[in-house]
């Protein structure tokens, strides 16, 4: 066998919310050229394995995984092959973000395994260890718009007894199992409370927009965004002083001319709306509303049209210009129930909302409202048999109005409430759990778990009883 | 044509004939005219002729054997030409060989007795007579003659009575003969002599003349063959108890007197020498040879007229309506005299069918010939004609004591099965009787609108729905929408004949080697709602099968045609009867090589799995279609008989009977002329088959006499000696099929590769689905979807929402301006952000919309029929390495094809796949076919566990069953895919074909 495959990494020691980038150098010895499998379009040649401390394979990785991981739609196996000279080398990159989620707390090796045009077995690597050590995850803030694709961003912040750490990590909400990447955060000493910007445009000449992204914090009074593009830091950076007497809402947008808009909340009833600058907080509009809890308010932007939901009567929608004008009201849903958590895409003029009420058996309300599909909101009222009250809930609905619902008790408990089926626990022991929920089409449940860190999982909810799917060829 | 008479004495004769010419035989009988002497004339072991048998005080006015020998006297001398022979006969008790001498001494008696020869008579008397002989003459004598001569009891014992009795006969008779015989009381020679006298002046008395004049009688008698005037056949043959050896019978015991016209004479060769008969060589008695007719003979005086009524020949069998029946008579000295001619069945009452007082014409002096046309004057078919049930008929020609008799028969000659009409008068219903007319029009047109008349089950419901959905002027969008209403619109469809289709080929109705087609309409996804998922609701087609459609109907009829007397087949509807048609059917057995082999290349359980589906219910070799707990129609096997048609009357006007002793059905043929002139003669069925796909049926009509109180006669006569020897006419195989086609491939844009239309043809008619591509139109998508439609689709469902920087194009479905390739994207990057960005995010929001907006363009134009939509999901782009070089030129990201909704199957042209593979799949799911293994949402139970080659499932190597290569993956339909297909209930079937 004339080929050589060397496997090498600079993170060897990682957290659970990190994912490992490898490096693959193939040689060979013969004398004359060897035609080898293209890196960027392998067809499944290359695999990747790893195996526990035990010696047992966990995992087995590959491009046609890596397509699974990201499209619902059939994988292209095509293999392209292309010229390796004598003595020269090829050395290529390959991101496990991309080509699965990360690697729960242990000791693994990873040998990678090529298969050559003309060898009857595949070229093995020699093994490589990697150490995962678990992580705290104390903040998740997830951001989805859509500058040109539909993305999802989740902000994993680490708040230990040193300084808080923080990963960004964007996927296809389509199918949130691969990340497009999957970064560490530069963190500056005193930030708290991290949160993304949503883009305010929507464009079609690049898919730049897509890799970039403006991260915001808070360093006392003072508020703080960078730039980041597949989560590296592009070196732009924004701050400034935050309004006396003024609550910062986690919500910010910014538009295609990079200018990035924060928001706060006004004691009097008002939503104020601000350019952060390179040096400054420039008001730029505020708008009253009839809402009492700020925090459970969305603001999106599109196309310098803000798309504002909140509770009031019940979940209300507000759209207003830049300017300061409120443009529409309309109640998208009446409910006497505290509204918990809401969704807004613009672009789809869709909403979701979760109203609960604590009681015995607690009450879940939920709505969904996606014309595409219905004029009317799908709604469902549900009383759980799961003793309240729900720190965490989570929601989506599929385009037929069947609701899929994540709820955590203070009892430490992860529940999975699905359409016509009783409450399924699905994990327990964790003090919060940051529940996503995504269904597309299939339904994707994201939640922490200290041993395997964050991770999205397809459920297979017409399998009996309903379970996760796994996607591992081994 | 040339017409060559014969006779059975011809048979080794060598005919020369010219070739190329028909030559008709005909094989004509020899006439002999019977008078028989029989019953109780002889005693056992004797060969005393009996002058008397009823001897009984007050047994009057009968036949005796001594009227016989004056009758046959008579009959000589008006038939001088006629030759006679006398011909002794036995039973079978005792020696056959002595049997024959006996027969002779019986026939010599007669012939002694009949030619006046006292010492023949005496000398038989002398050794072959008993004592019960004598003992019942002299009874005679004491009866006829008055003399004290009665011996008492006939006992066949001599006791005092008996010598009593001689001796005062002995006194009578020498007073009145002028004779001196001893009186004594023994028989001897001379008593004998004494009894022949007595026989010899009665007979002369039946002729009222006396010994003189019964000489001159005699003179004029003439004898076959002079030299041997009597032949003794012995036990050779009986006129009862034939073949049965040891039989007394007083009807066997007898002798005939027959007489021949000159040229008609029997050779006489079976009688080599005395007392020798052999009866293998026998003429006289051998009814395809020779045919007797009996004189009539008439207690008392035997009239002596040259009077002659004779039926010389009448046709063996005739088809009425068609033909007369040919009655040829001889008549003599009759004119003047009533002489009838009449005709009967016995399975008539008592009055004649027919009774005709010949005219002065019709009985002059000489030959005739009368011809009947078959109409009853009188009884229950009076006005009708005679028809085969009642055969054999009987025509009798009478005159005074004068009579004649011949019979003849109607028959069957065969039966042809053809298309029936689906009103019993070949009209449709008056436009008044709109519900009717509607259900006609439908059949008519090929929608199985139902049993016109007689609506059943909701078939012309279910039609009327059917024919909407195929019209285009009718078409909705929603299966729900429809209703059977009948409108002005589908009126006017009906009326213009629009949307004509086959329904069943034809071929198999008249030809039993071909085999035809039954189209049901291959259902396809369909909308029934605005937003539900039918596809997921609907997995097991066999309930929606059950919903839309109609078994097909199929109207058969037998037209039952008789027996010309030149045996030729003749149409003679009026003459046919209520005869009984047995209707069958044969479930054939399918030809499982039809289904895809299991090769290496392409490994396929379908022969295997569809051969185990076979066997369920009890199912198995002659029973394979599908069973009725499976969405079919095939009982067990004890009812199997009564699936495939209507029973009872919805046929008008045939009325199906259940017989499940037999198990068959029956239809009587139609006899009512007067209100279905149409259909007499024929009996019918409505066969409805199922609507499963691959079952078959070979139907069979025949004529059975179950049931008729001549059923034996009647089997005899038409040759049934088994069930297969009955009359009847198969037809060809009758096998369902579904029945698709693809309307439109919409191009968007074309595709370069094949279309690989015949490979996915082929994969259907495994299925016994036949998909017409022939009349597809193929069009750009521009010529089915405007910019503005595109546009507010995308603007929609998409995140786009900036109109002008949507454009519908040609050439691929992404109607943007593709993005760049970020500057530090890998090639993998950009490829799966392209993939994600006009798939996912574009592609699969805006499908569903297209398909509706395609459905709204073409559906008007093709209402139904599968819409195959090829496209490239955006138009080809270079991929870049981050070094800027060209990693990949000319790229186009690969989507997912999908099978939709209103039929259309989008295929994403990208696909590494076969063409036919990729149509085949997408184009299963539009017949409900779910996915099987190594792609996503495959639940379980739809496929056969042991196939992992089903054509349902992706060839991707990622997951699952590797499969074959892409490119190499030459998937076929699991049996369970293919079952389902055909309509069979997938929920009932086998989870495997192990």
């Amino acid at each position: 066998m004339p080929f050589h495959l060397q496997l090498a990494t600079t993170t060897r020691d990682i957290t659970t919310f990190d994912s490992p980038k490898l490096q693959l150098t193939l040689s060979h010895d013969d004398d004359k050229t060897l035609m080898v499998p293209k890196p960027s379009r392998d067809g499944g040649a290359l695999t990747i394995l790893f195996r526990d401390a035990a010696g047992d394979p966990v995992r087995r990785v590959s491009s046609l995984l890596r397509q699974q991981l990201f499209n619902t739609g059939r994988v292209d196996e095509t293999l392209v092959l292309e010229p390796l000279a004598p003595g020269g080398s090829l050395t290529w990159t390959v991101n496990l973000a991309k080509y699965m989620w990360p690697l729960a707390a242990g000791e693994y090796t990873a040998t990678a395994y090529l298969a050559c045009p003309g060898e009857t077995n595949p070229v093995q690597s020699s093994p490589l260890t990697l150490r995962v050590k678990p992580a705290k995850l104390t903040d998740l803030d997830d951001d989805r718009d859509n500058p040109i694709l539909d993305r999802l961003d989740l902000l994993l912040t680490s708040q230990g007894d040193g300084a808080a750490r923080a990963w960004l990590r964007q996927f296809n909400p389509g199918r949130p199992l691969g990340a497009w990447y999957n970064e560490p955060v530069p963190m500056l000493p005193g930030a708290a409370n991290l949160f993304c910007a949503a883009a305010a445009f929507r464009q079609t000449e690049s898919f730049e927009p897509t890799m970039r992204r403006w991260i915001v914090w808070q360093n006392g009074t003072q508020v703080q965004a960078a730039q980041v593009s597949e989560g590296k830091p592009t070196g732009l950076g924004k701050r400034g002083k935050a309004p006396a007497g003024r609550q910062l809402l986690r919500q910010a947008f910014y538009n295609a001319a990079n200018q990035l808009y924060i928001l706060f909340w006004n004691p009097s009833g008002r939503l104020e709306c601000c350019e952060l600058t390179e040096s400054a907080v420039v008001p730029v509009a505020a708008f009253p509303l009839p809402v009492q809890d700020p925090s459970q308010l969305v603001v999106r932007c599109l196309d310098e049209v803000l798309h504002i939901a909140g509770p009031h009567e019940g979940l209300t929608y507000w759209t207003a210009s830049l300017q300061g004008k409120i443009l529409s009201t309309k109640l998208i849903h009446a409910s006497p129930l505290p509204l918990r958590a809401v969704t807004v895409q613009p672009e789809f003029g869709r909403f979701t909302a979760i109203f609960s009420e604590p009681g015995d058996p607690p009450t879940i309300e939920m709505v969904l409202l996606d014309p595409r599909y219905r004029e009317q909101p799908f709604i469902v009222r549900r009383e759980l048999p799961i003793a309240g009250p729900f720190p965490e809930l989570a929601m989506d609905a599929d385009r037929n109005g069947r609701f899929h619902l994540l709820v955590t008790t203070t009892g430490q408990q992860l529940y999975y409430c699905g359409p016509n089926l009783e409450p399924l626990l699905l994990a327990t022991g964790e003090e919060r759990y940051f529940p996503r929920v995504l269904c597309p089409g299939q339904v994707y449940l994201g939640f922490y778990e200290h041993a395997a860190g964050y991770r999205f999982r397809q459920f297979a909810t017409s399998a009996n009883p309903p379970a996760f799917l796994e996607y591992q060829n081994l | 044509m040339s017409e060559i008479k014969i006779t059975r004495r011809d048979f080794n004769l060598l005919f020369e004939r010219q070739t190329t010419t028909v030559h008709k035989i005909v094989v004509t009988r020899f006439q002999g005219h019977r008078l028989e002497m029989e019953d109780f004339h002889f005693h056992l072991d004797s060969a005393v002729l009996m002058p008397d048998y009823d001897i009984e005080e007050g047994a009057k006015d009968h036949v005796t054997a001594l009227t016989v020998l004056a009758t046959g006297l008579a009959h000589a001398k008006l038939n001088p030409a006629r030759k006679a022979l006398v011909a002794g006969h036995t039973d079978s008790s005792g020696a056959a060989d002595y049997n024959i001498k006996l027969s002779q001494q019986r026939a010599d008696c007669v012939l002694a007795c009949w030619m006046g020869d006292k010492a023949g008579f005496t000398n038989i008397c002398v050794v072959k007579s008993k004592t019960e002989d004598y003992q019942q003459i002299l009874k005679w004598a004491h009866q006829s003659k008055g003399w004290d001569c009665d011996p008492g009891p006939i006992d066949n014992s001599h006791g005092n009575g008996t010598s009593t009795a001689l001796k005062n006969f002995k006194t009578a008779y020498n007073a009145e003969f002028s004779q001196s015989l001893p009186i004594t009381g023994t028989c001897d020679k001379a008593t004998w002599d004494a009894f022949f006298d007595l026989y010899n002046q009665a007979i002369a008395n039946f002729l009222s003349t006396d010994i003189e004049g019964l000489a001159a009688y005699r003179a004029g008698l003439k004898f076959v063959d002079p030299g041997r005037k009597t032949v003794g056949c012995g036990e050779s043959w009986p006129v009862e108890g034939i073949g049965v050896d040891g039989l007394q019978s007083a009807a066997n015991r007898r002798v005939e007197i027959l007489f021949f016209d000159p040229g008609q004479e029997p050779l006489l060769e079976c009688h080599p020498a005395p007392n020798q008969c052999k009866a293998t060589e026998c003429e006289l008695y051998w009814t395809k040879c020779f045919k007797h007719t009996p004189i009539p003979v008439k207690a008392g005086p035997v009239p002596v007229t040259d009077e002659l009524l004779d039926i010389v020949s009448c046709d063996d069998h005739f088809a009425p309506s068609a033909e007369t029946l040919s009655i040829a008579y001889k008549l003599k000295s009759l004119e003047g005299k009533p002489v009838t001619l009449e005709i009967t069945s016995a399975h008539a009452d008592a009055t004649p069918l027919f009774s005709k007082e010949l005219t002065p014409e019709e009985k002059t002096s000489g030959d005739h010939t009368f011809e009947w046309d078959g109409k009853p004057t009188a009884g229950a078919l009076k006005g009708l004609y005679i028809h085969p049930l009642w055969s054999p008929y009987k025509v009798t020609l009478k005159s005074g004591s004068l009579q004649d008799e011949a019979e003849f028969k109607v028959l069957y000659h065969s039966v042809e099965i053809s298309r029936g009409p689906w009103a019993h008068d070949e009209k449709a219903p008056p436009n008044s009787d709109q519900k009717n007319w509607v259900a006609y029009r439908l059949n008519e047109l090929g929608f199985y609108g139902g049993p016109v008349y007689h609506d059943r089950e909701s078939y012309l419901d279910k039609a009327i729905i059917r024919y909407k959905v195929n019209h285009k002027a009718m078409h909705l969008k929603y299966i729900k929408d429809y209703k059977p209403d009948i409108t002005p619109a589908l009126l006017a469809a009906l009326s213009a004949g629009d949307n004509k289709r086959v329904d069943v080929e034809p071929e198999a109705i008249k030809d039993p080697t071909a085999t035809s087609r039954i189209w049901v309409e291959g259902l396809t996804y369909e909308r029934t709602t605005g937003t539900g998922n039918e596809f997921r609701d609907k997995i097991n087609r066999a309930t929606t099968d059950a919903e839309r459609l109609n078994r097909p109907i199929l109207p058969l009829e037998v037209e039952i045609f008789l027996k010309s007397k030149s045996d030729a087949k003749t149409a003679a509807p009026e003459a046919i009867g209520p005869v009984r048609v047995n209707w069958k059917h044969t479930d054939i057995d399918e030809d499982l090589t039809l289904l895809p082999e299991d090769k290496a290349s392409s490994p396929s359980k379908a022969r295997k799995y569809v051969e185990k589906a076979h066997k369920l219910e009890g199912g198995g070799p002659g029973m394979d279609n599908c069973p009725r707990s499976l969405g079919g129609i095939r009982n067990p096997a004890a009812t199997q008989y009564q699936a495939p048609w209507f029973q009872g009357t919805p046929y008008e006007p045939y009325n199906v009977e259940d017989d499940a002793a037999n198990k068959t059905v029956f239809v009587k043929a139609c006899t009512d002329k007067a209100k279905y002139p149409k259909r007499l003669g024929r009996a019918g069925i409505m066969v409805r088959t199922s609507i499963i796909a691959g079952d078959d049926y070979k139907f069979k009509a025949e004529i059975d006499f179950t049931g008729e109180p001549n059923k034996a006669d009647l089997e005899k006569f038409h040759g049934y000696t088994n069930e297969a020897s009955r009359i009847h006419a198969d037809t060809g195989i009758f096998r369902v099929w579904r029945q698709n086609r693809v309307a439109y491939e919409v191009n968007w844009p074309a595709r370069t590769g094949g279309g690989e239309w015949d490979l996915i043809h082929n994969e259907y008619k495994a299925a016994y689905l036949d998909l017409d591509v022939d009349g597809m139109a193929k069009v750009k998508i521009s010529e089915v979807l405007t910019q503005k439609q595109y546009q507010d689709i995308v603007i929609a469902n998409t995140a786009n929402k900036v109109r002008a920087n949507i454009s519908l194009k040609d050439t691929a479905v992404y109607g943007l301006t593709l993005p760049a390739q970020g500057a530090t994207e890998s090639p993998d990057d950009y490829r799966t952000r392209l993939n994600t960005l006009t798939g996912a995010q574009y592609w699969d929001l805006i499908v569903e919309p297209i398909v509706e907006a395609l459905g709204a363009a073409i559906r008007p134009k093709a209402p139904v029929g599968f819409v195959v939509m090829n496209f490239h999901t955006h138009e080809a782009v270079d991929v870049k390495k981050t070094d800027g070089t060209i990693d990949e030129a000319g790229y186009i990201s690969w989507t997912t094809s999908y099978g939709k909704a209103d039929s259309h199957a989008m295929i994403d042209m990208k696909d590494v796949d076969k063409v036919y593979y990729v149509v085949g799949h997408e184009m299963g799911h539009n017949l409900y076919l779910r996915h099987s293994d190594n792609t996503p949402d495959n639940p379980p139970g739809h496929h056969d566990t042991e196939d992992h080659n089903c054509i349902m499932s992706y060839s991707s190597r990622s997951s699952g069953f590797a499969h074959q290569a892409p490119g190499v993956f030459a998937p076929r339909f699991c049996g369970k895919c293919n079952l389902k297909m055909r309509g069979w209930d997938m929920d009932k079937l086998p989870g495997d074909s192990k």
